[in-house]
């Protein structure tokens, strides 16, 4: 399954604020697209989900426009998780979860057997199953957000479109989600597209990154490829340290933020050099993503 | 294992629950039906009212029963129904929990054509009933015609419904005060009431209800999902729109028809679903479950406050409120409670 966009133009009103010329996502991939607030990086992955209807050009997915798409089957192959979803009251993890099956149920919306062990397993794999009969709405914002994932498995959907899926965690769930989404990438294949924040966060966990500004995407490809100050500057107007470390064979960068671009003197290309940095300053950053 | 026995002893004390509300339901209705058909201004004994619902010879009393008495109950039965269905399906699709019927301008459009009709000419019962049906069938069209505007957004959807009630509601006192007319009965109306209620109102009703029922238990998937938002729902290929707009339209069509027969007590459609979540000790009830059970419950209200209304002559609107409102109050104080 490949989603591909093609002359894409999404507005707001009479304001344009995405265009993407061309754009093939692969299957089984984690894709991060990453951009400055209000780049319209939601946007973009709201088109993707097939929820924006463009104002020009297509998104299509196996080479049908998603508008065309019957909306159930479209929501058997691909799932989109909003940005912080208004938590429904009153309703059992399991109601929540069991929603996710909707795409899959027949008129009568009736759950078989096979129904109720896919959001058994849905709630295993992401380690809420003992939550089960807990109140939605009195869960910690960790529990929450597996919750809200766990929907999303049970719809058993190949494309997994998720919109900031750790805003509003600390950094140990931030953390622990990123793996939780990085194990179930690996083990359903699943192609994974995510709007992150954190540039880090983004090149730690994806395959290929979309780096988009003012509407445009401006890189993309493998983090090691993409990520460096230059790219920090003309994002987020901040001057960063570029840190590789190597990963199971893979070359992961960091970007050590420095300053902002106007306060901080720009660094003469001979002095960068990894050398430079203390190591412990470097070690306790790293501390953030285990191995 | 152990979890297997959680679900299993969770869904038992639910099934349990729910067969003591039906069951305490059912008790008031037949309280009530033995009641209503034994009290009124012509007196039959309890032995005699029985002999005579089996058989019609043909006197007084036989009269009273079958075509006064037993269409009064069954009418009042059918509004509680209307209202308690209604109520449940209209608290899911604007994501409200204090929806009621009447809230996508049903009541006061209903009111408006009542008043209107009875101001003006005087038509037999059916006509007059279908002519108030009509009226808040179209009430409601022009709300849900004007909330297509935000596809059926909840919030913007009730605010539609409330304006359009208002303006209903200032046309009823504008006709009202100008028509120079005895306006007695329809003030008396206006309350709600149930006296006088014939077969042809119980003809009228009683299809909306059985549809009204069938169509809520299809599409009660839908009605439980509809507490997600937009995205979420459209992502997982649920047509939001048009359910809402289905199901709007079941609403519209049990409620007017409840208020035409009965005068606006569509309060009755707040309160049922309430006692239910509340009587299942979760507010998170599937509508395969809370659905027949609001039905239920509205038809005891409605029963009851029906027998109430007839042994002090007070219009069953008010008692409808009396009843229900401190019900409400006590709900709405539990539930502040058990969240904290």
């Amino acid at each position: 399954m490949t989603l591909t966009v093609s002359q894409l133009r999404l507005s707001y009103g009479a304001r344009e604020v995405v265009q993407v010329t061309d754009l093939v996502l692969e299957p089984a991939r984690t894709v991060c697209l990453i951009g400055p607030n209000g780049c319209g990086k939601s946007t973009l992955l709201k088109a993707l989900a097939g929820l924006n209807r463009p104002t020009a050009g297509i998104v299509s997915l196996d080479g049908k426009l998603l508008g065309s798409w019957d909306p159930k089957s479209l929501a058997r192959r691909l799932a989109f998780l909003p940005q912080s979803p208004t938590t429904p009251q009153g309703i059992s993890v399991r109601q929540l979860v069991a929603h996710g099956r909707y795409p899959h149920l027949g008129i009568l919306s009736r759950h078989s057997t096979h129904d109720h062990e896919i959001v058994g397993w849905a709630m295993e794999a992401t380690g809420i199953a003992h939550l089960c009969r807990r109140d939605v709405g009195t869960l910690s914002g960790g529990e929450r957000q597996r919750t809200w994932i766990a929907m999303i498995l049970a719809q058993e959907a190949g494309i997994v479109l998720l919109d900031e899926p750790t805003t509003y965690l600390d950094m140990g769930h931030q953390a622990e989600l990123m793996e939780l989404l990085a194990d179930l990438q690996r083990k359903r294949r699943l192609t994974i597209i995510m709007v992150l924040h954190d540039l880090n966060q983004a090149s730690h966990y994806a395959d290929r990154l979309l780096a988009l500004r003012d509407g445009q995407i401006i890189a993309d490809g493998p983090p090691r490829d993409v990520v460096d100050s230059h790219l920090s500057e003309r994002l987020f107007g901040l001057v960063t340290q570029r840190i590789d470390r190597t990963l199971s064979g893979r070359i992961v960068p960091y970007c050590l933020p420095l300053g902002p671009v106007a306060a901080t003197p720009a660094i003469p290309e001979s002095k960068v050099d990894k050398n430079t940095i203390e190591p412990a300053k470097v070690m306790s950053y790293l501390e953030v993503f285990p191995q | 294992m152990s979890r297997h026995l959680v679900d299993t002893w969770a869904d038992f004390s639910l099934t349990s629950r729910a067969v003591w509300i039906s069951g305490l339901s059912l008790v008031a209705i037949g309280a009530t039906l033995i009641g209503s058909l034994v009290w009124g201004d012509y007196g039959v004994s309890f032995s005699h009212a029985l002999e005579l619902v089996a058989y019609d010879d043909g006197s007084d009393a036989a009269f009273v029963i079958h075509e006064i008495r037993f269409p009064r109950l069954l009418a009042a039965m059918l509004v509680g129904s209307a209202l308690g269905l209604s109520g449940a399906i209209v608290q899911a699709i604007t994501r409200n929990p204090l929806g009621e019927p009447g809230l996508l301008g049903v009541t006061a459009g209903a009111s408006f054509a009542m008043a209107f009709s009875m101001t003006f000419f005087s038509l037999p019962t059916s006509a007059e009933l279908a002519f108030g049906t009509v009226g808040g069938i179209s009430a409601a069209a022009l709300t849900l015609a004007i909330g297509m505007k935000a596809r059926l957004d909840p919030l913007y959807l009730t605010l539609t419904g409330m304006s359009v009630n208002l303006f209903f509601g200032a046309a009823i006192i504008v006709m009202l005060v100008s028509a120079n007319i005895e306006v007695n009965g329809i003030y008396y109306w206006l309350t709600g009431s149930l006296v006088n209620r014939t077969w042809d109102h119980v003809a009228i009703l009683w299809p909306w209800v059985v549809s009204g029922l069938i169509l809520g238990l299809f599409g009660a998937g839908r009605l439980d999902a509809l507490i997600l938002d937009e995205d979420v729902l459209a992502s997982l290929g649920i047509r939001v729109t048009t359910w809402r707009l289905l199901f709007g339209v079941v609403v519209v069509m049990l409620a007017a028809v409840a208020v035409a027969a009965a005068g606006p007590i569509t309060f009755i459609g707040l309160v049922a679903p309430h006692i239910v979540r509340f009587g299942l000790g979760t507010q998170g009830v599937s509508h395969r479950i809370l659905l027949p059970l609001s039905a239920l419950v509205g038809a005891a209200l409605v029963c009851a406050a029906d027998l109430a209304a007839k042994w002090q002559e007070v219009p069953v609107g008010i008692l409808c409120v009396l009843l229900g409102g401190p019900v409400l109050v006590y709900l709405v104080g539990r539930r502040e409670v058990s969240d904290a």
